[in-house]
């Protein structure tokens, strides 16, 4: 048994990201989704390929939590889980929508910022129509593993803006209802 | 003393008469200082908090005083390519006028549905309009038309009117020097204010008519007998105020000067008597204007009355003399000119003395009311009668010694119309009557008194047939209103999440960071509380337009291919839309700072139906209803607010300057007369009179407006006077003489005079009905008919109960014998 649990530390650490390795980690992930979008027509399965490349690195579960703020500890252990998943479904669905719009842009890792010894903000650049836009991935400390947290694009947060968005349904309509609305909700 | 005084005055009657008029010519030189104020602002109660909320919000907003012209293309095809042509004209020239900051009209209206390119980013980069070169025209209407910012607000609802809307520079010199004088520590550092702020408003009232002007002229150039071209807006109605208020003032006195001519030759019969009273007249009224001048009071829309109020109090107080005078020159055709003199002004003095001081002591209860320009007409009349009737007494007490002495007449009747009234008093059965009709007007009075209400409406201030109506009600009734109102939802901060939560307190404190920053600001619980007040101001009636950041929310969705822009949309929105479309479509909506929301709504000003208190009222209960349980603070403002605060603060006090009035009067009364009953009947005959009145407006539905409220002071003031002079004179005659005999000699004298001053009352306001302001006219027609019908009370009423009393204490006397 100890054996098992020395294993899956080992191989914990082997997928560990470290902090010096983001920019090239990030940056061969994204050629590889670029490359995938180029090459391959369904959507849905670049969608796929790139979700492998990636999940490893995002922590959904964490942003599920960021996205629901204080209410989330007000949820109960079911309904924590089930959130979460419909999150991740809802976000994932989000941006394999989005895929169609990709033409031809180049995404290039720009440069990283230490912002403290638990946060890292690697800023990628886009160019699109010949004028440079930035994306931040936000990538947080977790024991030595770097996992993404967040991700702004064009200057605005993602879970920034699913706070706010979630705050108002669970006040105003609660939970049952943000979770149906979860389902329609994509990132436009 | 008094009489020793005059005496003194009678026996040098050229110096009198030289010094007097060197006083008042001296007085009268600051009279063609005066000036007329008509803003909007003037009509407003200084320490309204919804006026200082009304200054506070037009702050963070910017383009708050706008003009609309309404441009009617006769063929109806506002989109026909010379009509365009013509509006792009009309447009450029009137952003050339001097005090305009933007012009908005569909020439420059930014359309996003109606371009070949439909790559949005490429759009929001140079967003089109219907000039644009790859627009297609049919699409750019059907947008317009449908567009949410556009419909109902620059284009009608059947596309064939159009609204330019002429947002003028904001007068940030005025708001500071207001915003000064609010933080002023003591009155006379207010006061010092008050005066920069005056002569600011002195040169910004010159530059604001040469700017409409300007935009007269392109309306002048561009109309013609097929298109048609309207104005309107606040500023608009202020200088068309003005210039009515000039027109008014110039008529007033004209047309007084022939009518009043006519009826003193026609009472008097010899010239001198004419061109004295006159004469006596306008110099008080120029001296007086002096002084307001030099106290540095303004000419209002309520104030401007002082003229031909003067003029008619003064005619009031020379008529008495006057007649007083031909009564004893009559009567003693031998004695010397100073005697006759003497006699008369010394006859009269006390009685004209106490009606000069009722009538102050009603024009100084307008003094409660609160509001500016009211107190201020309370103290320009105070001032103008109280000089009325010293100059009366010192050109009097000179000119008609120094006049050559003649035969005087005073015209008879005929028929003699004051002895009728008397001796129906007189006849018990007929007395009954009198008593009868009396009751029956308490009654109906206190029905109709009920029913009153107050209305301020802006188009309804207006001729039919004047142009500013025409405009306000085409504007009004396509272009969705004319009077602006604003509901203002304020955000109150977010509490700061304290559950403790140490794994998460790191990223919960930056979110809380991030979310301060403007970019955040748009949410969903901002729009959905935009959506849904928005949706309810929309479906309230007498609301016409409606504009505010749903309006962007709905132009957002149409382009989203019929989906709700979500939080990521707005705040990508908010960070990356262009500044010129932001200050268009965000800026008049939205105050970040202030985290607050703005919905613009034109009202309906000329539905009969609209109830401009129970509107807001029930507004305020509703949207505070709607919004119960969002946390959020609601507020209502505007011009109309401010109005409507004014009126019904007039309306609330009314009462109580009223009862003011009529206490003071009668302890006044108790003071002159030294009786009870006679106090107590000589205010009767007044209040029932002046409440038959207040009755007809509540019957017939003629609201009262900011003049009218003014009547019931003005009316007792004046009215009061009829009441002493009679009982006055009564109490003289029945001291020799039989009841019978003592009320027919009352009529036959003191109700000459009576009868002049309101023959001579009526005539002067009768002018006011030419007037092309409703509310001078409403004035001028109900205050004939309560002079009218105080007159009526003074010569049937008022014998009745004399005889009454009189009768009673006669029996009660031959009981004791």
């Amino acid at each position: 048994m100890k054996k098992i649990i020395l294993l899956f530390f080992f191989l914990g650490n082997i997928w560990a990201l470290n902090l010096n390795d983001i920019p090239n980690t990030m940056q061969n992930n994204i050629d590889k989704s670029l490359n995938f979008l180029k090459t391959q027509k369904d959507k849905n399965l670049v969608a796929n390929e790139i979700f492998k490349l990636f999940d490893d690195i995002i922590d959904y579960k964490l942003m599920a939590k960021l996205s629901l703020s204080k209410n989330y500890d007000k949820l109960n252990k079911q309904e924590q889980e089930e959130f979460s998943k419909a999150f991740e479904q809802s976000l994932k669905k989000s941006f394999t929508d989005k895929l169609s719009l990709y033409k031809d842009q180049i995404l290039k890792v720009k440069n990283g910022e230490l912002k403290n010894e638990k946060r890292y903000f690697l800023i990628t650049s886009i160019i699109d129509n010949g004028e440079e836009k930035n994306i931040i991935f936000k990538f947080y400390n977790n024991n030595n593993n770097w996992l993404i947290y967040d991700v702004d694009v064009l200057g605005v947060s993602i879970i920034q803006t699913y706070r706010s968005q979630f705050g108002d349904i669970l006040s105003s309509e609660g939970f049952q209802a943000l979770l149906q609305k979860l389902k329609n909700i994509t990132i436009k | 003393m008094f009489s020793k005084f005059l005496k003194l005055i009678i026996s040098y009657p050229k110096t009198t008469f030289l010094g007097t008029l060197f006083i008042c010519l001296f007085l009268s030189f600051f009279a063609f200082k005066i000036s007329v104020d008509a803003s909007a602002e003037s009509l407003l109660l200084e320490d309204d908090i919804d006026l200082k909320t009304f200054r506070e919000i037009s702050k963070h907003y910017k383009n708050d005083n706008f003009l609309i012209l309404a441009f009617k293309p006769q063929d109806g095809n506002l989109f026909s390519k010379t009509n365009l042509s013509k509006l792009e004209k009309i447009h450029y020239e009137l952003e050339k006028a001097p005090l305009v900051n933007r012009v908005f009209s569909i020439i420059n209206a930014p359309l996003l549905q109606s371009s070949e390119n439909t790559d949005f980013k490429e759009l929001l980069k140079n967003i089109p309009n219907i000039q644009s070169k790859d627009i297609n025209q049919t699409k750019a209407k059907s947008e317009i038309l449908n567009n949410p910012f556009y419909k109902n607000n620059i284009i009608s609802k059947d596309g064939k009117i159009t609204g330019i809307i002429i947002y003028l520079k904001t007068d940030y010199i005025y708001d500071k020097l207001i915003e000064k004088r609010d933080l002023a520590k003591n009155e006379k550092e207010k006061n010092a204010i008050r005066l920069a702020i005056k002569k600011h408003q002195d040169q910004q009232k010159i530059l604001n008519k040469q700017n409409l002007d300007f935009i007269k002229n392109i309306i002048k150039k561009y109309e013609t007998n097929q298109d048609k071209l309207y104005l309107g807006g606040v500023s608009m109605i202020a200088d068309d105020m003005i210039t009515y208020i000039k027109s008014d003032l110039l008529i007033y006195g004209v047309s007084l000067v022939f009518l009043l001519a006519i009826a003193l030759y026609y009472f008097f019969r010899t010239w001198r008597f004419v061109f004295l009273p006159l004469f006596i007249c306008f110099i008080s009224l120029s001296a007086a204007s002096g002084i307001f001048a030099l106290l540095n009071f303004q000419i209002t829309v309520i104030s401007s009355n002082y003229v031909a109020l003067v003029l008619i109090i003064t005619l009031s107080v020379v008529i008495h003399l006057i007649t007083h005078f031909i009564e004893i020159s009559q009567a003693h055709p031998k004695a010397k000119i100073q005697r006759l003199v003497l006699q008369t002004l010394l006859a009269k003095a006390k009685p004209s003395l106490y009606a000069i001081v009722t009538t102050m002591i009603g024009f100084c209860s307008l003094i409660l009311s609160n509001i500016e320009p009211i107190i201020k007409l309370g103290i320009m009349m105070s001032i103008g009668i109280g000089l009325a009737l010293i100059f009366s007494y010192l050109f009097l007490a000179s000119v008609l010694v120094l006049l050559k002495p003649k035969q005087y007449y005073k015209k008879e009747f005929k028929f003699n119309l004051l002895e009728f009234c008397a001796k129906i008093s007189l006849d018990p059965k007929k007395r009954y009557i009198i008593y009868g009709i009396s009751c029956i007007a308490i009654l109906i009075s206190l029905f109709g008194i009920s029913k009153l209400r107050v209305e301020n409406s802006f188009v309804n201030y207006f001729r039919d047939s004047s142009e500013i109506k025409k405009g306000l009600l085409v504007i009004d009734k396509n272009l969705s209103g004319t009077l602006p109102l604003d509901v203002i939802i304020r955000f109150k901060d977010n509490q700061k999440n304290t559950d403790s939560n140490n794994t998460l307190d790191s990223f919960e404190d930056e979110f809380e960071n991030l979310e301060k920053k403007d970019t955040y600001w748009f949410n969903s619980q901002k729009t959905r509380i935009a959506k849904k007040v928005h949706e309810f101001l929309e479906h309230q009636k007498f609301v016409g337009s409606v504009l505010s950041l749903n309006s962007l929310l709905i132009l957002g969705k149409n382009i989203n291919h019929g989906e709700d822009l979500d939080d990521f949309a707005l705040a990508f929105l908010n960070e990356n839309l262009p500044q010129n479309f932001k200050q268009d479509l965000i800026s008049p909506f939205v105050n970040i700072k202030n985290n607050e929301l703005r919905f613009t709504m034109r009202i309906v000003d000329s539905d009969p139906n609209l109830r401009r208190n129970e509107f807001l009222t029930k507004l305020n209960e509703n949207l505070h209803k709607l919004l119960k349980n969002d946390n959020v603070q609601i507020q209502i403002t505007g011009i109309m607010v401010l109005y409507n605060n004014m009126l019904q603060s007039l309306f609330s006090s009314q009462f109580d300057t009223l009862v003011f009035v009529i206490l003071a009067i009668f302890i006044l009364f108790i003071f002159v007369f030294r009786d009870l009953k006679f106090s107590i009947i000589a205010i009767l005959v007044n209040v029932i009179p002046l409440s038959v009145v207040f009755a007809l407006m509540g019957l017939c539905k003629i609201p009262l407006d900011m003049m009218s409220i003014t009547i019931a002071a003005i009316a007792i003031g004046i009215g009061v006077d009829d009441a002493i002079h009679y009982i006055y004179r009564f109490k003289e005659e029945i001291k020799t003489k039989s009841i019978e005999k003592a009320i027919i000699n009352s009529h036959l004298s003191i109700g000459s005079a009576l009868y002049y001053t309101t023959i001579s009352i009526v005539l002067g306001f009768s002018v006011m009905m030419s007037s092309n302001f409703i509310p001078t006219i409403y004035f001028g027609v109900l205050t004939i008919f309560v002079m009218i019908l105080l007159l009526s009370g003074s010569l049937f009423l008022l014998p009745s109960f004399l005889i009454s009393i009189y009768s009673k204490k006669a029996k009660i006397e031959n009981q004791h014998k």
